[in-house]
């Protein structure tokens, strides 16, 4: 055959194909508002402007800083009630150590900023978060704080003296105790505790926990008197 | 009085879908047949056609030269067919939304010629294959099509004389593929020719 010279068929449309077609193409056009997989009319860069104005707010969300706390971190403070400038709020935690707390950090983040957190599983308890907390720790990380994952404790791995503290003492308050975060260095016993002064409230106590630790101290519990 | 097809456009590009189905019906068998010429499948074609000028719609702020409708919507169906696979997924969900087909049509007396239209364009494209895309393309629509070198050109959004060197080497090579092609061939009338 020579593909030059060739003459290619032409036919119509295979009767009522033309119509269906007809239909199916003012279907469509009547239906682009809706129309998620064909872009009509708008091109690809049009589109593109509402996202990049929502990256753009959301930047300026997270880093533009208000009164010593970014919007974000005060958006943050808006759904939990529960940070401000990194430091908990004693009056705004409702209770300590419940699935779904948060564990604070011990110091100011190495950063500069005010808040390095993850949410971890922690299928026993609270500790895990102040395990894994004092691992970061140790390691340097800048993460100051780790937070069990809601729903991810179950009520088991709940230390029986949170129970008892909860129906007991009031939360977050000082005679709080902070427990924690692994087994005590010597190997003796499960506990070596001291008390000491929290005018900051538990926060002390787990600074002073995070310190001990760092000092490899086989001290594994601190109390607020 | 029919409208031309620029005033079609015109009135489409206001966002009449009333003048841009008549657009569709008005040019709808030459797309069809174009498409096939690309693709060697009448039912390939077909719903090419349909994509074609789905995309026309979105492109409708296109400003057009007056009766040049038919040549952009050529340009558009050799992208659209460049990118077949690519544009299939991407109207794949379009395709999905159109009401469903009604039974076919009995077409059979034609079942056989297009079977033999189908080989036939295949087999012809098989040698085209062996051509550069973009001489493909140019030879398609100026050799198969009759497009003139401008309206080719503003179909592939080239300058002339870029179609001009293109045509002249894809008939070349098509020369050397197939020695029993000669000179004498340029006189054979085109598809657009053989449609009137």
């Amino acid at each position: 055959m020579n593909t030059e010279s060739f003459i290619p068929p032409v036919r119509d449309l295979p009767p009522g194909r033309l119509a269906l077609r007809t239909q199916h193409l003012r279907s469509a056009i009547a239906d682009n508002r809706r129309f998620h997989g064909l872009p009509f009319p708008s091109t690809p860069r049009v589109r593109l402007v509402p996202a990049l104005v929502a990256l753009a707010v959301l930047t300026a969300l997270a880093l533009v800083p208000i009164g010593g706390a970014s919007l974000a971190t005060r958006a943050i403070d808006g759904v939990g009630g529960v940070w401000r400038s990194g430091l908990p709020l004693k009056a705004q935690q409702p209770r300590p150590y419940q699935p779904g707390d948060k564990v604070w950090t011990t110091e100011p983040p190495r950063d500069g900023s005010d808040r390095v957190a993850i949410t971890i599983p922690c299928p026993n308890g609270t500790d895990d978060a102040a395990r894994k907390l004092f691992e970061l720790d140790r390691e340097g990380s800048p993460i100051n704080e780790v937070n069990c994952a809601p729903g991810s404790i179950p009520t088991s791995a709940i230390p029986p003296e949170v129970e008892l503290m909860k129906s007991h003492l009031p939360p977050s308050h000082p005679g709080d105790k902070v427990w924690t975060t692994e087994p005590p260095h010597n190997g003796i016993g499960d506990r070596v505790a001291i008390t000491i002064p929290c005018p900051d409230g538990t926060i002390d106590a787990a600074r002073k926990l995070a310190e001990l630790g760092r000092a490899g101290s086989t001290v594994n519990e601190v109390d607020c008197r | 009085m029919e409208p031309d097809d620029s005033t079609l456009w015109e009135r489409s590009r206001a966002g009449h879908a009333d003048a841009f189905t008549a657009l569709f019906e008005l040019h709808a068998r030459a797309i069809y047949n174009f498409c096939f010429r690309r693709t060697g499948e009448w039912s390939a074609a077909e719903d090419l056609l349909s994509l074609v000028f789905l995309e026309a719609w979105r492109h409708r702020e296109k400003e057009l030269p007056p009766g040049k409708v038919l040549p952009w919507l050529y340009g558009i169906a050799t992208n659209v067919i460049r990118n077949r696979r690519r544009s299939e997924r991407r109207f794949r969900a379009a395709l999905a939304r159109m009401p469903v087909a009604p039974p076919e049509h009995d077409f059979g007396d034609q079942a056989d010629e297009r079977l033999d239209d189908e080989r036939q364009m295949k087999e012809a494209l098989a040698r085209l294959a062996s051509l550069p895309r973009r001489e493909q393309d140019v030879f398609v629509l100026c050799a198969w099509t009759g497009l003139s070198y401008e309206d080719a050109a503003l179909a592939l959004e080239i300058p002339v004389g870029t179609v001009r060197s293109r045509l002249s080497r894809a008939r070349q090579h098509l020369r050397e593929l197939d020695p029993s092609c000669g000179h004498e061939q340029s006189g054979t009338p085109s598809v657009e020719e053989a449609l009137k």
